[in-house]
Parts: C-alpha cells; sequence; structure tokens
C-alpha cells in the first residue's frame, strides 16, 4: 500500500509542486491550507508522514505540531517542519514542540525528498 | 784782621738794659778799633732784640741774660732760634757763672763777665766768636756733604739688592744673553713659565727658549743679520714688543710680547742683550674669550634689533589686523559698557562703531565661556553669533574681550545638512525595506519555478530526451543561482541595516565544521575534491552565534568548492590563541592575483569568475562572510598565490567568562527590552563531580546529559509560558527567563530543580535564580551580582 503524505501549507503553487513530485515518487497526498483544518484531517486520517509550514492561518505549526505529538493516536507519526527562517530559534522551537526535522525554505526538492526517505525508513 | 775787616764794620747788637753797662761797651768798642770798627745796636728789651735780628745784618749778638722781658734762665735759649747762624757771646755777672756755662753748651761763643770787662778783651771775643760761628757754618756744610755723600753711598749700596729682587719676583721673564749667545742670567718668572731649572739655563745657548724668529739675540749668528734685524726695526740697539713663542721644557710654544735690548760699556762695545718677554697665553685666552662675548654680544644686539624691528611691524600691523578681521572683537568694561569696537562688530550688529561705544553691552560677561547671541539688528535682519569672552585689560584696567563669528550661515547650513541627512536616511530606509520586501516576495516565486524544473528533470511528467534534460538542467541551475543570490542580498540588507543581532552561546567548533563539511561532501564528491579538517586537540567552545559562523563557513567553504578542480583538497584548520580563535579555509584551487585580493571582501566584486566548474557567484558571498565575521569582533582576511591556491582565514575572540556573562545579559536585556524584568537561573555543576564525569564517562556522555537537562529545562520553561535562553559558562548554565517577576523566577526555580532530581545523582548541581531590578539595577549591576554568586556558590560547593 503506498505510504500517505499530509502536507499542511498555504501556499499553494509550493504545494502544487510538491504534490506532482510526490505523488510521481509513489506517496499518496494529501493537503490542507490552514493549521485547524490540517489538525482535524491528520487526526482523522493518520498520514505517514506530515510536512508542516509554521506560518499559516487559524492556527501555527508550532501549536500544530504539540496538539499531534501530545495525542497518543498521532505522536507517533513524524513531522517534518518547513520553516521559511533561519533562525536557529525557529528550529528550537520546532524541536521543543516534537518536530522530528526541519528543513529551511527554499529548500531543494531533492533534498527534501532525501529527508523524507530517511523519516519513513525510521 | 783782613783788608775785608775793615772795609766794612762789624755790626754789633747789644741787648741790655742796663744804661751804664751799655754806655762802656760803646766807649770800650769806640776805643779800640775807632769809630768806622764797630757799628752798635743797643736795644734794652729781648722782644726788641729779637726783631733786630729778624731783619737782618748783624755779625754777633752781645746779650745780657737778666733781662726785664726774660729770665736769666731762658733768655738765651728765646734767642738762639732767631739768631741762627750769628754768634752770641753772653755778658754776665760774676755770680751768674753757672748760667753762662750752660749759655755756651748751648752755643754760645763765648761769655764775658762785666765786672772783668776791658775793651781788647771785648773785641778779641767779638773777632773770635764771629770767626768761630763763621768756622761753624762751614763745618756743618761739611758734614751735610759727607752725610750725603755717605747716604748717597748706602743707597748705591742698597739699590744692588734692591735691583736683584726686583728682578726676581718681576711677573715678566728676564734673560741675559752674553755676546757669545749664552744664557746669562735668567729670573724666576722665566723658570715658573718654561718649567725648567735656573741650572737647566745658565751656560746654555740661548737657542734652547727662544723661537727660531728670535734667534737675532743671540750673537752666535750671523752679526750682520742682527743688524739688520735692529735696522728693519728701527729700533737700533733696542726692539719692543715683538710678538713671538718662547719655547718650555716640554715643547710647548708659550705666546710671550718680548723687548729687547742691547747692554754696551763706555766704549760702544757689546755685553750682551736683556730680552724681557710678558706671558700672554692668558691674555689671548682672554682675548679669545672676548672675543666670544663680542660675538654672543653683537648676535644678542642683532636677534634685539631684529626683534625690535617685528615688534614695529606687529604694532604697526596690529591695527591694521583688528580693523579687517572678518572676527568681531569688542572690549567691554567690567560694568559691560562698550569701550572698543572693529568694524566687523560694528556690521555685525549693524552699527555705526561709534554707535556702540558706549553703550551697554546687554550680553552676559562671563570670561572663558562660549555662548551663541541671537542678534536682531535694527534693519530687523537676525543673526546668530557665537561669542566667546575672554579676560583682557585695556589702557591699563580689567576688561572683557569678546569675540564674536557671524555663524548664520553656518547654522543655516548645518539646519540644511541636517534635513538632507534625515531625507537620506529616510530614502535609505525606503531602500533598504524595499531590498527586504522585494527579495522576500521573489523567494516564493523562484522556489516555484526551481521546484517545477526539479520535478521535471526527476521525470515527473515523463521521460525527457538528452536535449530537454541539457536545458531544463541550465534553467534549473540559474534558478538556483538567483535564488540564492536573492537570499543574499537580503542577508546583506539585513547586515548593512544593523538589523542582525547575534545570539551567541558556547559553540563546539568542531562539531560545527563537521556539519559544514557534511552539507558541503555531495558537491565535494561530484567535483573529485577532498574535504579534510585539522583541529588544536585541547580546543575549546567558542562563544560565536553558530548560525551566522556556519554562513561565513559554508560561503568560504563554496567559493573554495568553486575554483577548485578535480583532485584539489579543501582543508578546514582550526587554532585556538590566547585571545582569538582562527578558523581558515584552504584550497589548492587557482589563487587570487595580489592586486585582486582587497577587492575581493567588496560588495558585488567578482575576481576573474570564469571558474573551474562555469559556476557563477552573487559577489556578496564574501562580502556577507566579512560582515558577519566583524560583527564578531574578528577579522577576515586571504592569502593566495597564483597557480597554488588559497587560504581565507578568519578570527573569533575568545572570550573570558566575565566577558560572555556580560554580553549575553546585555543582549538579554536588549532583546526584552527598557524597563523589563530580566531572571537568571544559574545552574552551577559542582566542579569535582563535573571533571570527573568528564573523564569517566568521556565528553560525549556529559554532552548527552547536557542536552537532557536543557530539553527538560526547556519543557519546564515553557510551561510556564516563559521564553528562556541558555548560555553556559565553565562549569555552569545560565538561564536567561524574560518578563518574570522574581516570584516566577523562583517558582521556576523550584519546578526545574525538581525536574532535574534524577540526573544530581549523576551529577550534582545547585540552582539559582537572580534578577533585575531586585536584585540588581542595571545589566552590569547583574552581571556583579551573578559574579558574586557564583563565587559564593564555588567556595561553598
Amino acid at each position: 500500500m503506498d505510504r500517505t503524505i499530509f502536507i499542511a501549507d498555504d501556499e499553494l503553487d509550493f504545494v502544487s509542486t510538491l504534490r506532482s513530485r510526490l505523488e510521481f515518487e509513489g506517496y499518496g497526498v494529501t493537503t490542507a491550507a490552514d493549521g485547524k483544518d490540517a489538525l482535524q484531517r491528520i487526526i482523522h486520517e493518520k498520514p505517514d508522514l506530515i510536512l508542516l509550514d509554521i506560518m499559516m492561518p487559524t492556527m501555527n505549526g508550532y501549536q500544530v505540531c504539540r496538539e499531534l505529538k501530545g495525542n497518543a493516536e498521532t505522536s507517533s507519526i513524524p513531522i517534518l517542519m518547513l520553516t521559511a527562517k533561519s533562525q536557529e530559534s525557529d528550529k528550537f522551537w520546532g524541536k521543543e514542540a516534537g518536530a522530528d526535522d526541519y528543513l529551511t525554505k527554499p529548500f531543494d526538492m531533492d533534498e527534501l525528498m532525501e529527508k523524507i526517505g530517511g523519516l519513513l525508513d525510521e | 784782621m783782613t783788608e775785608k775787616d775793615h772795609q766794612k764794620p762789624i755790626r754789633v747788637l747789644l741787648i741790655e738794659d742796663n744804661k751804664g753797662d751799655a754806655r762802656l761797651i760803646r766807649e770800650m768798642l769806640a776805643e779800640v778799633g775807632g769809630p768806622a770798627a764797630f757799628q752798635l745796636d743797643w736795644v734794652e728789651r729781648l722782644s726788641t732784640g729779637i726783631e733786630r735780628l729778624t731783619d737782618g745784618g748783624i755779625d754777633v749778638v752781645l746779650l745780657d741774660l737778666a733781662l726785664p722781658d726774660s729770665g736769666a734762665e731762658d733768655t738765651f735759649t728765646k734767642i738762639s732760634g732767631a739768631a741762627g747762624n750769628v754768634p752770641i757771646v753772653v755778658l754776665t755777672l760774676l755770680e751768674d757763672d753757672d748760667k753762662a756755662v750752660k749759655a755756651m753748651q748751648g752755643g754760645a761763643q763765648d761769655y764775658l763777665v762785666k765786672a772783668e770787662l776791658d775793651g781788647n778783651f771785648l773785641k778779641h771775643s767779638i773777632r773770635y766768636a764771629i770767626e768761630r760761628g763763621r768756622l761753624k757754618v762751614q763745618l756743618e756744610f761739611l758734614n751735610s756733604a759727607l752725610q750725603q755723600r755717605m747716604e748717597d753711598l748706602r743707597t748705591t749700596t742698597v739699590s744692588k739688592a734692591y735691583v736683584d729682587n726686583i728682578i726676581e719676583s718681576m711677573a715678566e721673564t728676564l734673560v741675559v744673553i752674553s755676546p757669545d749667545g749664552v744664557i746669562q742670567r735668567v729670573n724666576r718668572a722665566v723658570l715658573n713659565l718654561l718649567g725648567y731649572e735656573r741650572s737647566e739655563l745658565i751656560g746654555q745657548s740661548g737657542g734652547i727658549v727662544f723661537e727660531d724668529g728670535a734667534d737675532v739675540f743671540f750673537l752666535e749668528a750671523d752679526r750682520r743679520e742682527r743688524r739688520n734685524f735692529f735696522k728693519r726695526m728701527g729700533l737700533n740697539d733696542m726692539i719692543r714688543s715683538v710678538e713671538t713663542n718662547l719655547v718650555a721644557k716640554d715643547g710647548t710654544r708659550v705666546p710671550v710680547m718680548l723687548s729687547g735690548s742691547v747692554m754696551r760699556d763706555e766704549s760702544g762695545a757689546m755685553q750682551g742683550i736683556v730680552a724681557v718677554a710678558q706671558d700672554m697665553s692668558q691674555q689671548r685666552l682672554a682675548e679669545q674669550q672676548l672675543k666670544k662675548v663680542d660675538e654672543s654680544l653683537e648676535a644678542e644686539i642683532h636677534q634685539r634689533r631684529s626683534v625690535a624691528t617685528e615688534l614695529e611691524v606687529t604694532k604697526a600691523n596690529f591695527s591694521s589686523i583688528v580693523e579687517k578681521t572678518r572676527d568681531g572683537i569688542l572690549i567691554v568694561d567690567k560694568e559691560g559698557v562698550v569701550l572698543y569696537a572693529n568694524p566687523a562688530a560694528a556690521a555685525l550688529f549693524g552699527r555705526e562703531e561709534e554707535e556702540l561705544v558706549g553703550q551697554l553691552f546687554g550680553f552676559p560677561l562671563t570670561a572663558g565661556e562660549t555662548t551663541e547671541l541671537d542678534i536682531i539688528r535694527l534693519d530687523d535682519e537676525k543673526c546668530v553669533a557665537e561669542m566667546r569672552m575672554d579676560d583682557t585689560e585695556w589702557r591699563g584696567e580689567d576688561a572683557y574681550l569678546a569675540t564674536l563669528r557671524d555663524v548664520t550661515e553656518r547654522k543655516r547650513l548645518f539646519a540644511e545638512a541636517k534635513r538632507t541627512n534625515e531625507k537620506l536616511r529616510q530614502a535609505n530606509q525606503i531602500k533598504d525595506d524595499f531590498i527586504a520586501n522585494v527579495s522576500h516576495e521573489l523567494r516564493t516565486p523562484l522556489a516555484t519555478i526551481s521546484n517545477v524544473l526539479a520535478n521535471a528533470l526527476a521525470g515527473v511528467w515523463g521521460v525527457l530526451s538528452d536535449e530537454a534534460r541539457s536545458e531544463l538542467r541550465t534553467g534549473h541551475t540559474n534558478a538556483k543561482r538567483l535564488a540564492s543570490m536573492v537570499n543574499n542580498l537580503l542577508d546583506m540588507s539585513t547586515i548593512q541595516a544593523g538589523r542582525v543581532s547575534l545570539e551567541k552561546s558556547q559553540v563546539d567548533m568542531p562539531a560545527l565544521i563537521r556539519s559544514v563539511i557534511e552539507s558541503a561532501k555531495a558537491k565535494a564528491k561530484e567535483k573529485g575534491v577532498a574535504l579534510v579538517t585539522s583541529h588544536d586537540p585541547d580546543l575549546g567552545l567558542v562563544f560565536c552565534d553558530p548560525m551566522k559562523i556556519v554562513r561565513v563557513l559554508t560561503n568560504l567553504v563554496g567559493n573554495a568548492l568553486k575554483f577548485t578542480g578535480e583532485g584539489g583538497t579543501i582543508s578546514i584548520a582550526i587554532q585556538n590563541g590566547r585571545e582569538e580563535a582562527q578558523i581558515s579555509v584552504s584550497d589548492t584551487g587557482r589563487g587570487i592575483a595580489k592586486e585582486n585580493q582587497e577587492r575581493i571582501f567588496e560588495r558585488f566584486q567578482q575576481v576573474d569568475r570564469t571558474d573551474v566548474g562555469g559556476e557563477k557567484g552573487t559577489g556578496l558571498g564574501l562580502a556577507i562572510a566579512k560582515d558577519l565575521v566583524e560583527l564578531h569582533g574578528g577579522t577576515i582576511s586571504v592569502q593566495s598565490e597564483l597557480g597554488k591556491g588559497s587560504t581565507f582565514s578568519f578570527t573569533l575572540p575568545v572570550y573570558s567568562l566575565g566577558a560572555m556573562l556580560r554580553e549575553a545579559v546585555h543582549a538579554e536585556f536588549k532583546r526584552c527590552g527598557q524597563g523589563n524584568h530580566l531572571s537568571l537561573i544559574i545552574l552551577t555543576f559542582k566542579q569535582a563531580e563535573f571533571e570527573a564525569m568528564k573523564e569517566g564517562g568521556g565528553v560525549e556522555r556529559w554532552k548527552q546529559m547536557l542536552e537532557d537537562v536543557e530539553t527538560k529545562i526547556r519543557h519546564v520553561v515553557r510551561r510556564n509560558m516563559q521564553d528562556a535562553v541558555i548560555q553556559y559558562g565553565n562549569g555552569r548554565m545560565i538561564l536567561f527567563l524574560r518578563d518574570t517577576p522574581k516570584t516566577g523566577a523562583t517558582s521556576v526555580r523550584q519546578r526545574v530543580v525538581s525536574a532535574l532530581a534524577p540526573y544530581e545523582e549523576r551529577c550534582p548541581f545547585l540552582v539559582t535564580a537572580i534578577s533585575c531590578p531586585e536584585d540588581a539595577e542595571d545589566p552590569d549591576a547583574l552581571v556583579a551580582a551573578v559574579d558574586n554568586l557564583v563565587e559564593e556558590l564555588a567556595t561553598n560547593g
């Protein structure tokens, strides 16, 4: 069965190219464009991996992350935080909130694919 | 009796108060000599007799001793002085015989007893008296002549010794030379001056002491020559005042003034030469000194004269300068009345000079101060003057000197410049904002383009022809390059705008470098370049912002990769100094020409960038690296040789614990803003256990534990909804808690302590809380408080 990746990001162009690539690589892809929606659907869908943007409407990435990691049903799903900033503190807070890894935008698509592969293999 | 006696009668002065005796003597004299033989003057009193004697012409005195005005005892004494050489015959009574003898002893020629008087006897006595008186005078003359002769004789005898004495003691040297040129005599001055013993000179040739030019004195020399010399001197036998030298025993020449004369006997034959010389060396010395004094006096006079001239010029120019200077000059007396105003001052106030003088100045007077005056002139024009007050003297009275400078224009320009500056600052701000916005806005679409191209290259939309793949790869590379350029621009603008704040912490430099190498590995492998690292084994932690230093290293390593071909090596080395750590990135690439080495750190400078892989940079990488290093207080430099490679080195200061803490505290204050509360929780690990653990479990285990502790702390703090920053110092971990009231910090501390309980067994520690403003009033005081606390803990724990 194909593994599913959930993309929570409000930048639609980015989501679109990412979806194309991931589907090409053989993943199932679901997306959400705001924090609350993403949280509800992830709990419901239980994807194999989550790509979580920090800057989102209604609920930010950290909050979504903390909720998911605090929830026994979803706490084991690996989360890859996507941040537009390169500040140490952002990375820190991502980790503190329970994220498994992070990637700074703009990133190289190939690098992202590598990280996804790595997280799913663990 | 001679013929002479007949020609002239003998004048007899008779001093006799007894008239009968007097008549008897007259008759006796007439009887024995006739009236022509004796001329008798008779006086009765002694005083009259003395008068008669003084008149002169008396040949003999007949004197009665007992007179009305004189006693027998004194009469002879009284008259003998007046009588001189006139012989006196004393007439006496028989009983006065002894008095007559006394008179005889006093100089009387004879005495006659009145009772025995007889004409012939009297006549003979008178004659004898006269003759004896004459002989006495003659004898006295002879005696005196004899005395004179004897005196002369004595003087002559004394002179010889005297002259000898003078010759010996005179200051001038004296040498007597015999006709054959031999020294016959010298005085002591010669010996003193020339240092000889007398025996060394006497009998020797005069040539010993006289210099060649003076050998004319020595008769052993050609006589003719000597004569010629004298002739030349025009002095015949004498020369005077020739300046020459005498030769001392030690050979030195003593300057002298020499005079000489030839001694001759009565027949005119030469007996020798006397040479007298005066030592001139002192005089020469004095002359030289005098000359010097003269010269310095001359110089001084010259100087004074020129100073005087200058003063005159200055004086003449002074008023002209004051009149013409563009600065206003006013003299104001102590009461504030204007005593003098130059034209510039008048112009400044918009009045005539005469109008100002005598007016009250009306501005505060304090010497030594510079103030600004707003002047509203009579013509209603405003101007601003800068005024300097000084103490001065004016016509002997204390006064103020006010110097005024019209700064109206300067002020106006200054204000204008300020406005322009503000405009420029705003424009710059707009530019910075623009760049930041544009860059940010550019990033997302660029990422999209890059991602789409990456997808296509990955074959998302089907298998690509070789040509399509090649074209798309070019597109992808350029899109990525553009993205990194935009990133650099954004970074550059934030750095330039001073909006970058460093988040410094204790950084494990080797680990940081490993992470940089890790991310560059793929690229290095692709290019066939080796990446190596080396560092001091005892390298400590470096206090820096790790992300910024990663950026610096990424740029340097990226650059090195660009310019190093296959088979090359890139090495990263760290060296720990006492005050700074040096990190260098070396490559074996193509190198940079000397003339370009300075420029490469400037913005948008790309020097000869036809690089190995055909890649192009943005021209900002090194500029950003430089800015970031300098923000840390370090320096960056390059050493390179064309064809051999380049080494980029940068330094980072190694901080003392205190300096690190101070910087961290200040940074935290800056971040949380003025007036905010800042609390610190200090975790101090007990030194002994800390060391033991490091040795026993190794650094890795220690690090792991620290990380666990850190995570625990963050959880505790986070739950309290606080922001926290953790810094490390040797053996202690410091938490900065923002906006926490003291009680809050204390409760956080309690929670930290209980959360860390499981770790305390492994490594005991102490947790203390301190805050500002309660425990300290400002950042510096907080640092001091922390230092005190840590020290206390160290001594107690």
